[in-house]
């Protein structure tokens, strides 16, 4: 959900706003830098996405 | 300008407000998918062996012997059986087994996923299990053509025969009569799956919601405990008044158990506000003054006396008087919990004759005997279905079943359906760490700066003793692995290693990567310090005294080519390395740091791994970048502590998570190997933090001495 915010907010996130953006989001099994190449993945569909 | 999401139309969570107040989120669960079951099995289905089936249908089902805890292995074994069986990939389903012989480990005497064994233990295996049904499913076709067997291929779940193609279902019934052949396994030349990344099989239904944990079980008639356990160790309820928890909307029923007071509610909320509504005098008992501070203090006076041997050579006493320099060191470790993102939980039914549970359990043959033996009841009457865990790193697979007894006792008091619930912060304080450790250690160099003498003491508790897993009774493995058998103390000719092995009521539990998560960082922080001691480069003096060890030597040179160890780092950048070996596997790990306002920044680690066959490459790497994060979110802020008695932490605020933005881009390079097989659970977690403390010595000239590393370790020395 807080990727979803940042993709709304921003075109082309850098890993600095996705950092920024998802640090609430904790995980201990370290899966995070997964999470900021999803959300780079994400970032050029995010139209197909927030529809 | 920021927009609101909508919420609802995501679905993510809806919540609804309780009869008479109180507030319930309660998840959207897919329909119909609430209660765990195994997977219905097709009605005419060949089986060939516990671990496959195939239905008419040509729907390929594979049954794990190991439990899926996010290191892979629902989509790693299933490769296995896919490389021999030439299956449709995109048809396998996946579920956990049932506790069975058949399920049995294959070279340790239980059921459990521990020890990054699951492909070490069950490559062959499963293997076998795909090439012996491919075979009589190609038998079966060939029957069905009047072909030989040995003119037909497979490819993609159909047998082929110049232009005739067999679909598996059509010959499943057939090839389930047909005697089970031996077989010979392919070669690594011929491998189409293993060694190329696949992408996971449990990954859609984790990012669709559907993936059902142990917290996720629900089904009529459940309801939900929670327990008040003695915030100390070992202490007993005095007396207690229910009376205002029993008011709380929702709370059934408050039951006293021996260690502490149950309340049983209608879901979780409830449960928890009727637990803290209850009124408990605490007698704490002995334990009341266990002390962090006093336990450190007590280890000291021990570690100056001689332990019982765990390994020695030559005349260390005599050999530390003659050498030229000598470095003394005292390493102090904390207690760690596992901190699983899902805290424990288990859902129990008990009847007159059958048991049935569900838990995200590493070890169910354990947790089958020991609720059986509680039940007085025969093993096969406990049936334990396991769901997928959220997270275990060893808390899950607990030798004495604690969580799933807990729950089995509920239910029996109570005679009704319970789901046990453990919150953060009871699963935070409540137990079961990695031990606490002291090591003293003095060693003595040459005048060519190479270690002559070695003394190394260690005190701490034994995670193994009076379990089926303790090794060695006279000395405890977990506490001196990786110094007791050490490479390193092969160059040393006068070497003693001692263990005090202590006992107390704080209770411990193998940690991921156990013992080696204490004494790698000791042995990879002395060898830094008598390199430097003696002039010498890290990697360089690690390459001299490793010279025997081939795989210990890939990996360090894969890691240092790819760091670029030998080219200077730009201004105010340091580095530090460090090895491991464990679980039949090597790792390298080199470190990038900053030092900006008493703040580490990491910038990068290097990561190079042997473990033979990767079997999904893309497997290891998540692992290791997992095993990495664990163990900074350890070495930079993990620390259980304890005052009159109590455990101080309670949740993330204070057991703190390495967070994104803390997080230092991980490359991992693996070792190309095809004749062995080892783990990648675990052996990525030590290293990291000797890397990461020798590279604090390079940036600060200071040596970390104890963990975690604290700010006033970041001010130049």
């Amino acid at each position: 959900m807080a990727a979803i915010q940042l993709l709304f907010e921003k075109l082309q996130p850098t890993d600095a706003n996705i950092d920024k953006a998802t640090a609430g989001n904790i995980c201990i099994c370290g899966t995070y830098q997964r999470i900021r190449k999803a959300i780079h993945l994400a970032a050029p569909n995010k139209k197909t996405i927030l529809k | 300008m920021k927009q609101a999401i909508n919420v609802n139309r995501r679905n993510f969570l809806k919540t609804s407000t309780l009869l008479g107040g109180g507030l319930v989120i309660s998840f959207t669960l897919p329909a119909g998918i609430k209660r765990l079951a195994f997977i219905e099995p097709p009605s005419s289905v060949f089986s060939p062996n516990a671990f496959l089936r195939i239905g008419t249908d040509g729907s390929v089902q594979i049954i794990l012997s190991k439990v899926e805890m996010g290191q892979g292995i629902w989509t790693t074994l299933p490769m296995l059986i896919a490389e021999e069986l030439d299956c449709d990939w995109s048809t396998i389903k996946v579920e956990h087994s049932p506790v069975g012989k058949e399920y049995a480990h294959t070279f340790i005497p239980t059921q459990g996923t521990f020890g990054s064994t699951s492909t070490v233990s069950e490559f062959d295996r499963y293997r076998q299990a795909g090439a012996v049904a491919r075979t009589m499913l190609v038998e079966a076709a060939a029957k069905r053509l009047g072909v030989p067997a040995n003119t037909c291929s497979t490819e993609n779940g159909f047998v082929i025969a110049g232009d005739k193609r067999v679909g598996y279902g059509e010959v499943s019934d057939d090839a389930s009569k047909l005697p089970v052949p031996s077989v010979t396994l392919r070669e690594p030349k011929d491998w189409k799956l293993i060694g190329k990344s696949q992408p996971r099989l449990d990954s859609p239904e984790k990012v669709n919601g559907k993936a059902i944990f142990g917290i996720d079980i629900q089904f009529p008639d459940l309801l939900t405990a929670v327990v008040a356990r003695s915030p100390v160790f070992g202490g007993k309820v005095k007396s207690f008044d229910g009376a205002k928890a029993k008011a709380i909307n929702g709370v059934i029923e408050i039951i006293q158990i021996p260690y502490g007071i149950a309340v049983i509610a209608n879901n979780y909320w409830a449960a928890k506000l009727g637990r803290d509504a209850l009124k408990i005098e605490w007698d704490f008992g002995a334990n009341a003054t266990l002390d962090s501070k006093q336990q450190l203090e007590a280890y000291r006076k021990l570690a100056k006396t001689k332990g019982k041997s765990a390994q020695q050579k030559g005349d260390v006493t005599t050999a530390l008087a003659k050498a030229v320099k000598t470095v003394t060191a005292e390493f102090a470790f904390p207690y760690l919990a596992h901190a699983m993102m899902e805290p424990l939980n288990c859902t129990v039914k008990v009847s007159s004759d059958k048991c049935e549970i569900w838990a995200g359990t590493q070890i169910p043959s354990n947790d089958q005997a020991a609720a059986a033996k509680l039940l007085n009841f025969k093993p096969e009457q406990v049936v334990i279905s396991t769901p997928f865990l959220g997270g275990g790193f060893g808390r899950r697979g607990a030798l004495n079943c604690d969580w799933v007894i807990e729950a089995v006792a509920l239910a029996k008091a109570s005679g009704k359906f319970i789901k046990l619930v453990w919150s953060r912060e009871d699963d935070i304080s409540g137990g079961y760490y990695r031990p606490s450790y002291l090591h003293h250690a003095v060693i003595g160099m040459d005048s060519k700066g190479f270690p002559i003498a070695w003394q190394h003491r260690v005190v701490g508790q034994s995670v193994f003793s009076n379990t089926p897993f303790g090794g060695d009774l006279e000395i405890d493995d977990s506490s001196v692995e990786g110094i007791k058998g050490s490479p390193y103390l092969e160059w040393v000719p006068n070497h003693s290693v001692e263990l005090h092995t202590t006992k107390n009521d704080i209770p411990v539990q193998p940690w991921r990567s156990v013992g080696k998560s204490h004494t790698c960082f000791v042995m990879e922080t002395l060898i830094d310090e008598i390199a430097f001691a003696g002039g010498k480069d890290p990697v360089e003096y690690r390459r001299i005294l490793l010279k025997n060890y081939p795989r210990h030597l890939a990996v360090l040179n894969l890691a240092a080519e790819k760091a670029k160890w030998n080219t200077p780092l730009p201004k105010a950048r340091f580095r530090g390395v460090a090895l491991n070996e464990g679980n039949g596997s090597y790792v390298a790990q080199i470190v990038e740091l900053s030092i900006d306002k008493k703040k580490i920044q990491l910038h990068r680690v290097v990561c190079a791994i042997d473990c033979g066959v990767a079997i999904n490459p893309d497997g290891v790497k998540a692992q290791m970048e997992s095993c990495i994060v664990y163990g900074l979110t350890a070495a930079l802020y993990g620390e259980i502590t304890l005052e009159k008695g109590q455990v101080k932490q309670r949740n993330f605020n204070d057991y703190r998570l390495l967070r994104i933005n803390e997080m230092p881009v991980v490359e991992v390079h693996i070792v190309p190997g095809l004749d062995k097989i080892g783990g990648a659970g675990e052996t990525g977690v030590p290293p990291i933090a000797p890397a990461l403390a020798n590279a604090l010595f390079a940036a600060t000239g200071k040596r970390i001495r104890k963990l975690p590393i604290r700010p006033e370790d970041l001010v130049k020395g």
